[in-house]
């Protein structure tokens, strides 16, 4: 097996309860997944699906009196025991992170140079003018044209497709080895995600980094990474290369929800699952999609099945092997 | 989420009180003070206005348990029969300032433009004038009396409310079901009084319990300058006043006795006010 | 009942909007809307769909140009006509009152547009709640007990109570998770089975378009840049813009590709 780059290994994360005497509300009850260097992983869910929050977690970044428990790994190393210096220097230079929103992450106040050069000056790895000139260099690379100009610029100046790139170029600036893409384009036209998405891959490729491509978007996370995880209510319930996930699904819940996008192509009446999607700390002692499934069995509300490998990829399902893989969309 | 969820009045209460102790103690103080505001005059050992010169200036004592004044009223029964008028004309004020203000500021949230942008400066520059101020002159035009700082602090008070619930209104009248309901036939009037007034009301009420807690104050010092409620009449205020010549003899009974439960009541609704907002401010 | 008019229910002529900052939002737009049709607006953010939606409702004024009902202007006219053109909106949040039971939200539009008796109202409101699939439970509840695509839902009801001819849409899907977007997006589509309703529907999803609209008008910076069927424009796009559009859409086998050089960012 190749040396895994990340490695999280039955991460289990619980919030701290909303008052005092409440309950802890579980978030993530069963997460292992690893990106490779050079691999793309794509982690798709819905809304409570617990995909922002297993980004959080790698970064470091849980909630206050959050618990998390299981390992995750970065080249061998325990983020989840990181602490001062040793957790600051693994988010200036081992990891990315861009965010949906960049608007909402880019001080107002500060150029968009400032704001390219703060994190690589701060933790001591490029002086000034050599970080601005590397990241004028970058923007080019992404396509940004004069970017001296916009490196001198306010962030209300510049476009919402602008803006991302500039997030991407903050995120490659300190030669990280893994990039966590949480929504990358969500906020983002149609035309201006295709634009991004292909700068994003394009750098990715060239500097054979990690990512973790975190999405609602199954269709997009299809066509950019190499392998596919798809989650529900803090469970990862299917797991294997993207092709094979989009154009076989195993488990009943990737089936419908393929089966619930409207076709681009034709007039067909998407097919709805019942119900809403839920959080983790809804579900209850069984798979956690047992409420909405059409196979579920008495087994399946009892007893929550562990990821078990099928065909290429892993399914948590307890009839993955009977299951036919549902018609999905070939590429 | 809108100023909404701290809602419906019984479950109100309990949810509040939870996990917060000072809360808690706030509220039970309030109680004790609304209750005196009632029961007071109908409990005093003896009558509040009977002087008995014989037992003038006394100290406490098993028949007088907070003494008497110089005229030998008991001034446990004038606390007592002092409640009501105290708590009472700052509650009317506030009230009309409440009712006044919050129409006043949904009424421009609603209108927007140049109607809101002249209210909210006209608002501020009445924020800027001291009640005391305008209690002094009103005395002076108006004549002095309980009712003529009710009339004038409720004017004074109507920035206090009306800028904090101004904001809100503009904030809920820009939410997409304000138009919805615009867009469904409902009149302006139907909207502001059913819908934004209703998403609103939780802060007035919170606005309004900060501005009493001011409004008792103003109170006191009226009636400490002679402006408000007379002589001999019992009131906090008053009693201040009252006991200042025997301040001088060393008997400090009669003023700090007063004094304290002014300091009590307005540090009691001002904590509540200052509570009930960072509530309503947390569950925006 | 109006008489059956040989023309279009919603017309839509030089219509022009700008805004304080000078801004063109919409530029000198015309089509037309027939009464059954679903005609969708497609377009990105900056195209004036939503702005165009939004004039049509009455809840903007147009710069220049006129909005036809039945080929008499809209502006200015009464609560009976106005209650023709009802719209539903982005945000399942936002969209109903936080401090309103969902039942007594839709008895208050029956009661300010209709003479019912309260028994009446009621029956009335359980119809409705049925009809985009929810039940008398829901009437009881707050919104903030209402998962987004049941608040969607509650959100059409209320439009729907005004038996509207014309029901915009604007967005009303592309907040809800893919597996709730497809029930709303059914019941729509069954709702105009039942009912003679039209749908103008305003989106920047060509999927989404393609399910539901007839016919559909693609806007880039506040112009019409072409329309047609929704079939034959999302096939067969004449446009070089619309084809870009096309192209940037998610699929099998895609790869995406950085626009060429020139394309406004």
């Amino acid at each position: 097996m190749k040396p895994q780059l990340l490695d999280i290994r039955r991460l289990r994360v619980e919030l701290a309860p909303r008052e005092r005497r409440g309950e802890r509300r579980t978030v993530i009850h069963d997460v292992s997944l690893s990106v490779a260097p050079g691999e793309s992983v794509g982690l798709v869910g819905e809304s409570g699906s617990g995909k922002s929050m297993t980004a959080k977690a790698v970064m470091g970044l849980l909630p206050r009196g959050a618990v998390a428990t299981g390992e995750i790994l970065y080249r061998n190393r325990a983020v989840l025991e990181m602490k001062g210096a040793e957790l600051a220097g693994f988010r200036a230079r081992g990891v990315s992170m861009i965010y949906q929103d960049p608007r909402a992450h880019i001080n107002p106040l500060r150029t968009v140079g400032d704001f390219l050069v703060e994190g690589v000056v701060a933790s001591g790895a490029m002086r000034r003018p050599e970080a601005l000139e590397a990241a004028c260099a970058l923007l080019r690379d992404v396509g940004v044209t004069d970017p001296r100009r916009r490196v001198a610029q306010y962030p209300h100046q510049l476009s919402g497709g602008l803006l991302q790139r500039v997030m991407i170029v903050m995120a490659l600036l300190p030669s990280p080895e893994l990039i966590l893409a949480d929504e990358p384009t969500t906020a983002l036209d149609v035309t201006v995600q295709s634009d991004v998405m292909a700068i994003l891959s394009e750098q990715i490729r060239e500097r054979s980094l990690g990512m973790l491509f975190i999405t609602h978007d199954l269709d997009l996370a299809a066509a950019v990474t190499d392998s596919l995880a798809v989650m529900y209510a803090g469970v990862i319930v299917e797991h294997g290369p993207a092709a094979d996930v989009y154009a076989a699904p195993r488990h009943p819940y990737t089936a419908a929800l393929l089966a619930s996008r409207p076709s681009p192509t034709s007039v067909e009446r998407p097919v709805s699952i019942p119900g809403r999607p839920i959080s983790a700390f809804e579900a209850g002692e069984g798979c956690v999609f047992a409420a909405r499934c059409s196979h579920a069995t008495g087994l399946c509300r009892t007893e929550r099945p562990d990821p078990r490998p099928v065909a290429t990829g892993t399914v948590a399902c307890h009839y993955a092997e009977e299951l036919e893989p549902a018609e999905g969309v070939r590429s | 989420m809108s100023t909404a969820q701290i809602a419906r009045s019984p479950a109100l209460v309990k949810r509040l009180a939870r996990h917060d102790l000072v809360l808690s103690a706030t509220m039970l103080l309030c109680a004790i003070l609304i209750l005196l505001a009632l029961v007071g005059p109908f409990v005093t050992p003896y009558p509040p206005d009977q002087t008995d010169i014989l037992a003038a200036g006394q100290g406490p004592s098993a028949l007088h348990p907070l003494g008497t004044d110089s005229l030998g009223r008991d001034l446990l029964s004038r606390l007592l029969a002092g409640a009501r008028p105290s708590l009472l004309f700052p509650a009317i004020t506030v009230l009309i300032s409440s009712v006044l203000g919050t129409a006043i500021a949904i009424a421009a949230a609603w209108h927007g433009g140049r109607v809101d942008q002249v209210t909210a400066r006209v608002l501020e520059i009445m924020f800027a004038v001291p009640g005391i101020l305008v209690a002094v002159i009103g005395a002076a035009v108006l004549g002095t009396g309980p009712w003529m700082p009710v009339v004038t602090l409720s004017l004074v008070y109507i920035p206090y409310v009306a800028r904090v619930v101004r904001s809100a209104a503009v904030r809920e009248c820009r939410l997409p079901y304000v138009e919805a309901c615009r867009l469904a036939g409902l009149s302006g009037w139907r909207i502001c009084t059913r819908h934004v007034l209703r998403n609103v009301a939780p802060l007035t009420v919170a606005q309004a319990t900060l501005a009493f807690g001011w409004a008792l104050m103003d109170f006191g010092a009226i009636s400490f300058l002679g402006l408000g409620v007379q002589p001999p009449q019992a009131e906090w205020g008053v009693m201040v006043n009252e006991g200042r010549p025997e301040m001088l003899d060393g008997a400090l009974q009669q003023s700090l006795s007063a004094g304290l439960l002014i300091v009590l009541a307005v540090v009691t609704f001002n904590i509540l006010g200052e509570r009930l907002s960072a509530r309503i401010g947390a569950s925006t | 009942m109006t008489a059956p008019s040989l023309g279009p229910l919603l017309s839509v002529r030089g219509l022009r909007k700008v805004f304080a900052d000078d801004v063109v939002a919409v530029d000198n737009l015309t089509f037309d809307l027939s009464q059954g049709e679903s005609l969708a607006i497609v377009g990105e953010s900056g195209s004036g769909k939503t702005t165009t939606a939004r004039i049509i409702a009455g809840l903007d004024s147009a710069t220049a140009g006129d909005v036809l009902l039945d080929g008499r202007p809209m502006a200015g006219t009464g609560r009976r006509r106005r209650r023709d053109v009802q719209m539903v909106f982005q945000d399942p949040f936002g969209s109903l009152d936080p401090r309103q039971k969902v039942g007594a939200a839709i008895a208050e539009l029956l009661a300010v547009h209709f003479r019912l008796s309260k028994a009446e109202r009621r029956s009335r409101v359980a119809g409705l709640l049925d009809e985009v699939g929810l039940d008398e439970r829901h009437a009881s509840e707050y919104p903030r007990n209402l998962s987004g695509g049941q608040r969607q839902r509650v959100a059409i009801a209320r439009a729907l109570a005004l038996e509207p001819r014309l029901l915009i849409l604007d967005e009303a899907v592309a907040a809800l998770d893919v597996s709730v977007q497809a029930q709303v997006l059914n019941l729509l589509i069954d709702l105009r089975d039942r009912r003679d309703i039209s749908y103008l529907f305003v989106s920047h999803d060509l999927a989404v378009v393609r399910q539901i609209s007839d016919r559909c008008l693609v806007m880039c910076a506040g112009a019409l840049v072409e329309q047609g069927e929704t079939r034959d424009v999302l096939d067969n796009p004449r446009e070089s813009y619309t084809r870009q559009l096309l192209d940037a859409v998610p699929r099998p086998g895609w790869i995406p590709r950085r626009r060429q050089a020139g394309t406004p960012s």
